[in-house]
């Protein structure tokens, strides 16, 4: 432990595509560093989509698992590590959620989430939509999720996101004008 | 939510994590036992004994000896299966011997100190020898040279000597046990072959049902002795 | 869980026909106790006792209250790691798989994923984390002794039973497992064999000494 807090002051601080790169090639400390850049914000996030704990840090542990065997397949080109990342994590939610004995009951309109952070572009388009929307469109455009696993995410049938979508999509195209 | 939760999850999720990414990958014997439902715990503790591979060997020597002397032509068909009976019932027993004690196995105190319970491993170990063995036996006893039912009348036999080596463990230690039955169920065969001047004759109906009550007397035996297996023996 | 006190009643041990211990009375409760004796003088036969690993010949032991015979072994085993005086950890294994092995006996987690992380704990508190594949029968003889002792520290047990854990181990690591055990110390039993005075000086809150199979003299 007392060596690897020495290396830590002295060696500079590796990016995240080098600490990928280090991953996959079969460096344990590489993954505990990435953890200690990563994993606080992946956890909150989390939980924006979902309020069980445990389904969470099930999550959370089959996400980083996934980046230790998958490390090879991130491509630098393709987009941000951290990215990369979230769209590993969101699917792995999905499959504990899919898993889970009793899914949640349908309720009419799921809870509003958490806005990302005011700023962003995502941030004002998504705050231009009705609430029931914006989850829908969150989930499908911003995680990058199919139709069925954001009905799985968001508890509700692949039918009533399709038709959200279809509804939230020409208020999109005005925002965006 | 709580920022010192957070941090008392990460740091959990962090040791799951690298536990995940830490442990080798399961052996095809082990993965062979979970398909078959056979619970974590129990795959583990079967797989990945350390000395039960010369049992293993055993039960195969046993079976290329007799397929090596299904071609000489010196022996009566009926004295080649006469040998293979004789030794096929050592091999659980060797299983035994094998399966537990401070000889047979370096974490043996260790395994003494831990809640499971001595008569379970030796059981879970001896098992896995015993159907590996019975298994490969099978498959020589298609092709063997005698017609009926004495192809398996080796059977009782072996449950006999395995049954009789547990129960003598929980007086005398595991490997005293063993030596002790390998011995005197090589007198009595011997013996009786002598006497009835047939090579075959231990395992003929009265021999089967002598087998078959030794077997239930040494079940009653180990059963009631078997807590004597959760505290340390050096033999 | 609270550290379990652990009571002889004038307990006898016959381990041959020339040495039998024998202990009067003797309470053992949280924080660290140091056994110091010679070799021969029974350090190994009181600790297997401790371990459940011997029954007295005579005499009572209870743990908690419970005595340490038959109906209740395994409930005093739940809380207990062990480590034996021998080297305890077989060649063909890997470090991971091995105290993994143990993990499964002591039935610490029935879920995989938690007793794996309990296995990288303890792999991680005696530095033999960055080893856990390789085969043990390739360790040196002081990593070997910090395998078997990260198998008994694994799970974090109430109750530890020590046969000369410094033995074999290096400056560097002694230090670590000081620190391991005074951290453990104040909700945890610990019983330590040990030759070495000064170590036992430096980790113990009591001593239990040993002379021809009878205590001498204890403090604390």
């Amino acid at each position: 432990m007392r060596a690897g807090t020495l290396l830590a002051v002295t060696a500079p601080e590796r990016t995240d595509p080098e600490l990928l790169a280090a991953i996959a090639a079969g460096d344990r400390a590489a993954l505990e560093a990435l953890y200690h850049r990563h994993a606080r914000w992946l956890l909150v996030r989390l939980h924006h989509r979902c309020s069980d704990a445990d389904l969470v840090d099930s999550a959370l542990q089959d996400t980083f698992v996934s980046v230790w065997r998958g490390a090879r397949n991130y491509r630098p080109d393709a987009g941000e590590v951290g990215a990369w990342v979230w769209s590993i994590a969101v699917r792995r939610l999905v499959d504990h959620l899919r898993r889970r004995p009793h899914p949640t009951p349908v309720s009419a309109v799921p809870e509003p989430e958490p806005l990302p952070p005011p700023g962003t572009p995502t941030y004002d388009l998504l705050s231009r939509l009705p609430a029931e929307l914006h989850s829908v469109v969150q989930a499908v455009y911003v995680d990058g999720l199919t139709t069925a696993e954001a009905g799985v995410l968001l508890g509700i049938p692949q039918g009533s996101v399709k038709s959200r979508l279809s509804r939230a999509k020409p208020l999109l195209q005005e925002v965006l004008r | 939510m709580n920022i010192d939760r957070i941090d008392q999850r990460l740091v959990a999720n962090l040791d799951a994590i690298m536990g995940e990414i830490s442990a080798p990958a399961r052996s095809h014997f082990e993965r062979a036992l979970l398909s078959v439902r056979v619970p974590e715990p129990t795959a583990r503790l079967v797989a990945a004994t350390p000395v039960l591979r010369w049992a293993w060997f055993a039960a195969v020597g046993v079976v290329l000896l007799f397929a090596a002397s299904a071609g000489a032509e010196q022996w009566q068909p009926g004295d080649q299966l006469a040998v293979f009976l004789a030794l096929a019932p050592l091999v659980p027993v060797l299983g035994v011997a094998l399966a537990y004690g401070p000889h047979a196995d370096r974490s043996y105190e260790v395994a003494v100190a831990a809640p499971l319970s001595g008569l379970r491993l030796v059981l879970l170990r001896t098992i896995s020898v015993v159907v590996a063995a019975a298994a490969v036996s099978l498959l020589t006893v298609v092709a063997a040279p005698t017609e009926g039912w004495l192809r398996l009348a080796w059977l009782l036999p072996s449950l006999a000597t395995t049954t009789t080596a547990l129960a003598l463990a929980t007086r005398l230690g595991v490997r005293r046990a063993a030596t002790s039955v390998g011995i005197g169920w090589l007198v009595v065969v011997v013996a009786v072959s002598q006497v009835r001047d047939d090579a075959t004759a231990p395992f003929g109906a009265a021999g089967q049902l002598v087998a078959l009550a030794v077997a239930l007397v040494a079940g009653a035996i180990l059963a009631g002795g078997r807590r004597r297996l959760d505290r340390w023996s050096d033999a | 869980m609270t550290a379990p006190v652990m009571h002889l009643h004038d307990v006898t041990h016959r381990a041959s026909e020339r040495f039998t211990l024998h202990v009067p009375a003797l309470t053992i409760g949280p924080g660290v106790t140091t056994v110091l004796g010679s070799n021969g003088s029974g350090k190994t036969t009181l600790l297997r006792l401790l371990a459940t690993v011997l029954a007295p010949t005579t005499g009572l032991m209870t743990v908690a209250g419970q005595p340490a015979s038959d109906a209740s072994l395994p409930m005093v085993r739940r809380q207990l790691g062990y480590l034996p005086q021998d080297d305890s950890v077989p060649r063909r294994l890997t470090v991971f798989d091995h105290v993994d092995l143990v993990a499964v006996m002591r039935e610490l987690h029935t879920d995989t994923r938690r007793r794996r992380a309990a296995v990288h704990r303890a792999l991680r508190e005696v530095g033999m984390a960055d080893l856990c594949g390789e085969r043990c029968g390739r360790l040196s003889g002081g990593q070997r002794r910090r395998v078997a002792l990260a198998a008994a520290l694994a799970g974090d047990a109430t109750l530890l039973v020590l046969d000369e854990p410094d033995a074999h181990l290096d400056a560097e690591h002694l230090q670590l497992l000081t620190e391991s055990l005074r951290a453990r110390a104040p909700q945890t039993t610990v019983v330590v064999a040990t030759h070495d005075e000064q170590w036992a000086a430096t980790v113990a809150d009591r001593t239990v000494r040993l002379v021809d199979g009878h205590l001498a003299d204890g403090r604390g």
